[in-house]
């Protein structure tokens, strides 16, 4: 059952992440969906991919956003 | 000793000359003598190796097939191959030899660093490796890689025009990027296999093509539009060719070029039984044709112009592999290298002039003709080569394309080939006139600039081209039998 | 198919179609850069729903099986055909790890080129850049 939700979670916050206004809950979201997906694989049998996935794209690819974000709007809302 | 072994070294040694390059970072000397040799050894390797495949593990092909779609561990050969014949030796050769010039050029230049150099090996990596790979998934990485390389390539000129084009490049990239990807993915569910010899084999074998099968073939060949530049994609493409620096334009033209021809090869090697995918191809090609030449016509830069005019001539070239037969197949191909040796002419006189004058608008520069005078004989043969005119080259593949097209039924594309060599000429021959011969010069040319490394290339390459127009058969034949061989 | 597997192609689809709808219609770069993200995401859980075999072995974790296991010495290592039959498919795994650093070094690349176009043009909307392009 847990695995179903899980991938409704990662539907839902696909379409959160892409409607949401403010970019640094956007990114969060973005790396919720990641490590919920690394889940999935783990679900789906594939360990080494969820482990590559969960630092590649809930640690590494959030942290650039957010470097990115700090660089462009200095931390104020556009 | 010189046998076939040496298959991968030409993916890996351009990769470790990159490596190498881009750790010699601030080392200007050592750079340039580096970049030098290894651009050098790598037109070596292709010529001395012989014919073969390269095999990546142990494993044996075997002739037969698992059953479709629920199959775990087959029995066919599952490692990456990599075959390497005729056509492969001219398009590698071909790429090797403009690749040094382009580094010839480059060497000299103040924004050059060891990074930059770097990409263009990477680059040669990526196109051999497309070239060379008989394996899907291969293929798609370096396609990837070859889009960040040409990317890069092209932010190194350091202008926010060039950024930009290099974003919407990327963007785009991962739209065709993924749906390569998914295409593979599909076709690895539905037949089990990623090798390209034992695909087409396993879909000769089960008859009608599966709903996810053409699901596929339209994913990929979205993929094929975008790398090579064709309709919808193409001015994502010129974008690119007309920000970078006009000798790597000439790379990075070449390089669509060849993965357009490789690319159509994979696709009508896996999908030869299916013919609504030459007709989509066909439909594309022309559409790119009119878009390029009615856009190229209304440029008042020589960049933004000559940029149009490579993507027409791509669209040239779709034609040719659009219209299905062995004939007009190799004719399009051999158009690929025609046309690829006279745009790099184009695109370096235009990077002379950007060199000599510091622009490259039409209407600034004038009566260039006392000045610069051998650069601009040679740019007034390269237009008669590329429309067309018969002592050279592109005059031998236009006539193929022509009679292919009669010969195929469609003798309206005949027309519509001749119109499109006749817009060139226009637009190339009206920069020619505003530039060397209209009196009054706004633009002041650089007294200090010599440019002797660009004269002596543009002149080898219109010898090239001469060359290949009064002999065409050395190029056309081994490229004739291999696309009979293959029987597409 | 089983229905797991049914339901992450179903969520797959979500995610590319989501990822295409930003790329196309979001008119931050940012926003666009995380669209492509979700298409590289969302291919990836297809490959890998192909391999998935329900109930099945890990092929990597596990040291089940021994290329000459006889069954009653080693009662508890396979054969190569019962491993094979018991284990999830695993090909596709390793095209997906590949695919997830590629997108992760075309993903930095891009975002470091909308840090440059943000500090050209201040702001990061596609709409006012593209404007100002018409300009010069």
């Amino acid at each position: 059952m847990f695995d179903y939700i899980l991938l409704f979670v990662v539907a839902l916050s696909a379409i959160m992440a892409i409607v949401q206004e403010n970019l640094y809950k956007s990114i969060v979201i973005l790396g919720f969906e990641s490590f919920s997906l690394a889940a999935i694989y783990h679900f789906l049998l594939a360990t080494d991919v969820a482990a590559t996935q969960a630092i590649l794209g809930s640690a590494l690819i959030p942290g650039l956003f957010i470097v990115t974000l700090y660089k462009t709007t200095k931390g104020r809302d556009e | 000793m010189f046998n076939s072994t040496l298959i991968p070294l030409m993916v890996v040694f351009p990769l470790i000359a990159a490596i190498l390059v881009n750790f010699l970072h601030k080392k200007d000397r050592s750079v340039k003598t580096i970049a030098i040799i290894s651009s050098i050894v790598a037109v070596v390797i292709p010529i001395l190796t012989l014919y073969g495949v390269h095999l990546f593990s142990g494993h044996i092909r075997t002739e037969s097939f698992p059953e479709m779609s629920k199959l775990l561990i087959p029995d066919v050969y599952m490692g990456i191959v990599y075959a390497y014949g005729p056509l492969q030796k001219i398009l590698l050769v071909l790429l090797t030899i403009m690749t040094v010039f382009v580094i010839f050029l480059s060497l000299n230049k103040k924004l050059i660093s060891g990074v930059y150099i770097a990409m263009i090996f990477i680059s040669l990596a990526s196109v051999s490796a497309i070239i060379l790979a008989d394996d899907f998934f291969n293929f798609f990485v370096f396609i990837e890689v070859l889009t960040v390389a040409q990317a890069a390539l092209v932010i190194a000129v350091r202008e926010t025009k060039s950024h930009k084009a290099a974003f919407k490049y990327m963007i785009f990239g991962s739209i065709s990027g993924g749906s390569i990807l998914l295409g593979i993915a599909l076709l690895l569910g539905v037949y089990g296999l990623l090798n390209m010899t034992d695909l087409s084999n396993a879909i000769k074998a089960g008859g009608a093509l599966q709903p996810i099968a053409l699901t596929a073939i339209s994913l990929i060949t979205i993929g094929w539009l975008y790398e090579s530049g064709l309709f919808p994609f193409h001015v994502v493409k010129s974008n690119m060719y007309e920000n970078a620096m006009p000798e790597v334009a000439a790379l990075l033209q070449l390089q669509s070029k060849v993965v357009l021809v490789a690319m159509s090869i994979a696709l009508l090697r896996i999908f030869s039984g299916y013919s609504l995918l030459k007709s989509v191809m066909l439909g594309f090609a022309i559409f790119t044709v009119v878009v390029g030449s009615v856009m190229a016509l209304q440029q008042t830069d020589l960049r933004k112009l000559l940029s149009f005019v490579a993507v027409g001539q791509a669209g040239l070239v779709a034609m040719g592999i659009g219209l299905g037969t062995s004939f007009s197949i190799s004719a399009g191909i051999f158009h690929a290298i025609n046309d690829v040796l006279s745009m790099a002419i184009l695109f370096f006189v235009a990077g002379f002039i950007f060199e000599a004058y510091k622009t490259t608008k039409v209407d600034k520069i004038g009566d260039a003709l006392q000045k610069i005078p051998l650069v601009g004989l040679v740019m007034f043969l390269a237009t008669l080569a590329i429309s067309g005119v018969p002592p050279f080259n592109s005059y031998q593949s236009e006539l193929r394309i022509i009679q292919s097209a009669v010969q195929a039924g469609y003798a309206e594309l005949g027309v519509l080939v001749i119109l499109l060599s006749v817009a060139t000429f226009v637009a190339i021959i009206k920069a020619f006139y505003l530039i060397f011969m209209r009196p009054g010069s706004t633009a002041e040319i650089d007294p200090k600039f010599k440019g002797t490394m660009y004269k002596t290339i543009i002149v080898v390459l219109i010898a090239m081209c001469l060359f290949i127009g009064l002999f065409p058969h050395v190029i056309y034949d081994p490229i004739y039998n291999v696309i009979v061989a293959l029987g597409v | 198919m089983e229905p797991f597997q049914t339901g992450a192609f179903l969520t797959a689809g979500v995610l590319i179609v989501a990822g295409f709808w930003a790329i196309i219609m979001m008119d931050n770069l940012l926003k666009k850069v995380i669209g492509a993200n979700f298409v590289g995401d969302g291919v990836n859980l297809v490959l890998i729903g192909i391999g998935y075999k329900p109930g099945g072995l890990i092929p990597e974790v596990t040291p089940h099986f021994h290329a000459s296991a006889i069954p009653s010495t080693f009662s508890h290592f396979l054969a190569f055909n019962e491993f094979a039959e018991l284990a999830s498919y695993p090909l596709p795994f390793a095209l997906v790890l590949t695919n997830i650093v590629i997108g992760a070094s075309t993903l930095s690349v891009m975002l470091a080129l909308s840090v440059v176009l943000y500090h050209k043009y201040q702001t990061l909307s596609v709409q006012k850049i593209f404007e100002a392009m018409e300009e010069d």
